[in-house]
């Protein structure tokens, strides 16, 4: 019940994987994950400088702008052990989203935020959805129109992770075509300080942080606008989604151990509850789902790496699979522990509530089942 | 739906509109579990009570109705649906009955009034540490001490057991022969010296359930509900009421209603509402055949003088496609469950919700309603005894 799903490791992968597992092992326990929740809204959590100490920031980040130069196998690896561990600092957002997005863009953009936050002193997010149209990939209402001296943007955006403390949001924003049109979709970054862009901010079901933010009439340079081709934002998401369901995959690992170890210590009946056929059997259930997910995330791991035609489709079917198994998963294992799982005290249900969320983001189960029938049979 | 019928819904209506506050609608519509807010459902008891319809299932000697079977249906569902607070079902709903049943007269006289006026609010105290689905291992001891019984022990997972002002609770006053033999039925006042509290924090981040402590509490033996050592049989019956007294078939139309309410705003994909994609609405629509199935079995039961095992056929598919609506509704609400939205739950907040209005309770329902296939007999149990008792496997 071991055996990471991104395969087999070289050295250096093998270091990473090591490393993080250490930190978080000695470090990041689920009373310290609780005080990081409970940390002050616009306040980075502590750790942050930590992460960026050890170079984790500068994973995926080409080379030549002072990056490590890693790939899906190591956004994997990362990821799967953010899962297990429940972390909660905003790795997805500042340097997966925010960060390759930004890394897309002009010399002069680069500058100002890669190093910064390579460097964990600048903080990002992404903002792409919008209110009831959250699920709908390419739904853009908010508008850019260009300027004399480069775009106004206008609309918002919502549930925008990290929001809080981001110091820059890439935004989504339309500069031609239909609010539905996968073309002419600008990636845009703003600051949070700009004029005319407020934010409601607040705490997340699975304590994180969010906000709704409103773009007034905000003025950016030219320079700001990063990308308008579809496949950025498309790469975007899509990296987002594999990295939440790498993340899946170690939080189900977590929960089915820690289900396991509980049935075997939990006597009912004069006898340990995993005695019982009815939850061996669940748990074997439980130990299938977790697998299917997992040959997926290495399927989709080695295609990603690959530049594989058939990345869009796996990344579909990792998802969906995902979201099918963090169900099983989680609801086997609040099941299985019965009154106790209920509690905040217990960290299964923190497991359940990420898993739920994960479920939620990067589109829909049926945007995924479109997109899956719609992409060519491998 | 007879003349009679009719009228009496029409009644129920008229009532609803002229005492159910915009306040006590806005107490029901933001619950996320079985409890409403504590304030909104005791002044809606008192309403009710002052109606003479608090607890409409008892005999009218006590203060009940002799209402038929459907009537009971449609006042139930035109609260529910109505958005009446829940009130605080365990004296009315649970220890009504057994005291009807199984108490004295005195004790009937002092305790059934002041349930159903809602003067006293009861929890219920048989789970323990070490007993949940093995209840009958409990180990609260009670020893008798002249007048008294001395009890010492824990119970856990009492729900809102700090909000109410007695328990009713399984203690063992023997350890011969079965473990069931040796177990009483005591009933008690919180503020019993020796008798205290710690509240358990929920998933959801609120409290409803406590771990309730007895240190030396001495409680009179005249408090003792059925004979000494008898209290397995006093809590069996009561465990019917708790799995078969419930209309799930309400608690699936509100849900559906809900669940259909969100899908038909929110988008699953390029243009497509969540009540226009096929997927979903055939999932919807296969849970809502379910529901219909599980209203009929309601009414199987209650036109049976034994429904023994279809009472856990109902605990055990009610709950389960509670769950699965429930789910549904979370779904289609995509990235609004995020917004951590517990202020917006009082029933005088005035801020703008985060979402539709509906995001406030939904992800919470979602969660808490894992617990319904845990309590009052877990998913596992139930199918133990519909194993056992209705196809004879053993
Ligand atoms: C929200 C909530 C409210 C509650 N309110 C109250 C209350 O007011 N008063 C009160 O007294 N209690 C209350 N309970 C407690 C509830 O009744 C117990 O949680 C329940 O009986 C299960 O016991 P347990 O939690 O100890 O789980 P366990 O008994 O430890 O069960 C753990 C798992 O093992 C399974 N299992 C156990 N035995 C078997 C078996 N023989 N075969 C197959 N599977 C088995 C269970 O089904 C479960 O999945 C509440 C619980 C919850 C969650």
């Amino acid at each position: 019940m071991e055996s990471s799903s991104a395969g087999n490791f070289n050295d250096e992968q093998q270091m990473l994987a090591d490393s993080v597992a250490k930190y978080l092992t000695e470090t990041y326990d689920f009373e310290t994950r609780r005080a990081v929740a409970n940390g002050d809204l616009l306040t980075p959590q502590p750790q942050w400088q930590q992460f960026a100490d050890m170079g984790w920031l500068t994973l995926p980040f080409d080379e030549r702008d002072g990056g490590f130069n890693g790939g899906p196998k190591e956004l994997a690896i990362v990821f799967e052990a953010f899962g297990e561990h429940l972390v909660l600092e905003p790795y997805l957002e500042t340097v997966v989203l925010a960060g390759t997005t930004i890394a897309n863009g002009e010399e002069a953009l680069k500058k100002r935020y890669l190093d910064g936050i390579m460097a964990g002193d600048i903080h990002a997010a992404f903002g792409h959805g919008e209110a009831e149209h959250s699920a709908e990939r390419y739904y853009v209402a908010t508008s850019a129109v260009q300027s004399a001296d480069g775009w106004r943007l206008n609309g918002a955006k919502s549930v925008v992770a990290n929001g809080p403390l981001a110091d820059v949001v890439v935004v989504s924003a339309r500069i031609s075509g239909d609010v539905r049109s996968p073309q002419g979709i600008g990636l845009f970054a703003v600051e949070r300080g700009a004029a005319g862009f407020t934010a409601r901010d607040y705490v997340t079901v699975d304590g994180r942080r969010a906000s709704e933010i409103i773009l007034d009439q905000v003025d950016v340079g030219a320079e700001a606008l990063i990308s308008s081709a579809r496949e950025t934002l498309d790469q975007t998401l899509d990296l987002g989604c594999f990295a939440v369901c790498a993340e899946a995959v170690g939080a189900m690992q977590a929960l089915l151990s820690a289900t396991v170890e509980y049935c075997q210590q939990r006597r009912q009946f004069g006898q340990p509850i995993g005695s019982f056929q009815a939850l061996q059997h669940r748990m074997v259930d439980m130990y299938i789902a977790l697998e299917l997910a997992r040959s997926l995330l290495g399927a989709t791991t080695d295609a990603l790496a690959n530049n594989s035609r058939h990345s869009e489709r796996l990344i579909s079917a990792l998802k969906y699979r995902v979201d099918q198994s963090a169900r099983a998963i989680s609801y086997g294992a609040l099941q299985l522990h019965g009154g106790i799982a209920m509690t905040d005290e217990l960290n299964v249900g923190h497991y359940f509530k990420r898993l739920a969320l994960i479920e939620k983001q990067f589109g829909s189960a049926q945007f995924h089942l479109q997109r899956f029938k719609q992409q060519p049979i491998i | 739906m007879t003349k009679d019928e009719l009228t009496f819904q029409t009644e129920v209506r008229q009532f609803i509109a002229e005492y159910l506050s915009p306040e006590l609608v806005r107490a029901g519509k933001n619950m996320t579990s079985v409890f409403a807010d504590y304030d909104c459902a005791l002044q809606w008891h008192k309403i009710l009570d002052a109606k003479g319809w608090a607890a409409p299932a008892w005999p009218a000697e006590f203060g009940g109705t002799d209402w038929t079977q459907n009537q009971h249906q449609i006042f139930q569902r035109e609260l529910k649906l109505g958005n009446a607070p829940a009130l605080m079902a365990l004296g009315i709903q649970m220890l009504g009955p057994i005291l009807i049943k199984y108490g004295t007269e005195q004790q009937k006289q002092e305790y059934l009034p002041r349930i159903r006026s809602g003067e006293d609010i009861w929890c219920q105290g048989y789970s323990e540490p070490g007993a949940g689905s093995d209840l009958a291992s409990l180990a609260t001891r009670a020893e008798r001490d002249g007048d008294h019984y001395v009890v010492n022990g824990s119970k856990i997972w009492t729900s809102f057991a700090h909000r109410a002002n007695k328990i009713f609770c399984l203690v063992r006053t023997s350890t011969e022969g079965r473990p069931q033999a040796g177990i009483s039925f005591l009933l008690a006042d919180m503020d019993t010296p020796g008798i205290s509290l710690s509240e358990i924090i929920g998933l959801d981040g609120t409290v409803e359930q406590c771990q309730v402590f007895f240190s030396d509490a001495r409680i009179p033996v005249a408090n003792l509900l059925g004979e000494e050592n008898q209290g397995w049989s006093v809590a069996k019956y009561l465990l019917e009421f708790e799995r078969g007294g419930h209309n799930y078939s309400i608690d699936h139309q509100k849900l559906l209603a809900k669940a259909r309410a969100i899908a038909g705003r929110q988008y699953a994909h390029n243009g497509v509402c969540y009540l226009d994609d096929a997927a979903f609405s055939d999932h919807l629509a296969a849970l809502e055949i379910d529901a219909i199935a599980l209203e009929f079995t309601e009414q199987r039961i209650k036109a049976s003088d034994a429904p023994g095992s279809l009472t856990s056929v109902a605990k055990l598919a009610g709950t389960e496609l509670s769950q699965k609506i429930s789910a549904l509704a979370s779904d289609a609400l995509g990235a609004h469950n995020a917004p951590l939205q517990r202020d917006a739950l009082e029933v005088n907040y005035t801020d703008e919700v985060i979402g539709p209005d509906n995001a406030i309770t939904t992800f919470a329902e979602y969660i808490n309603m894992r617990a319904a296939t845990i309590y009052g007999g877990s998913a596992e149990i139930q199918r133990n005894i519909i194993a056992r008792a209705v196809l004879g496997l053993r």
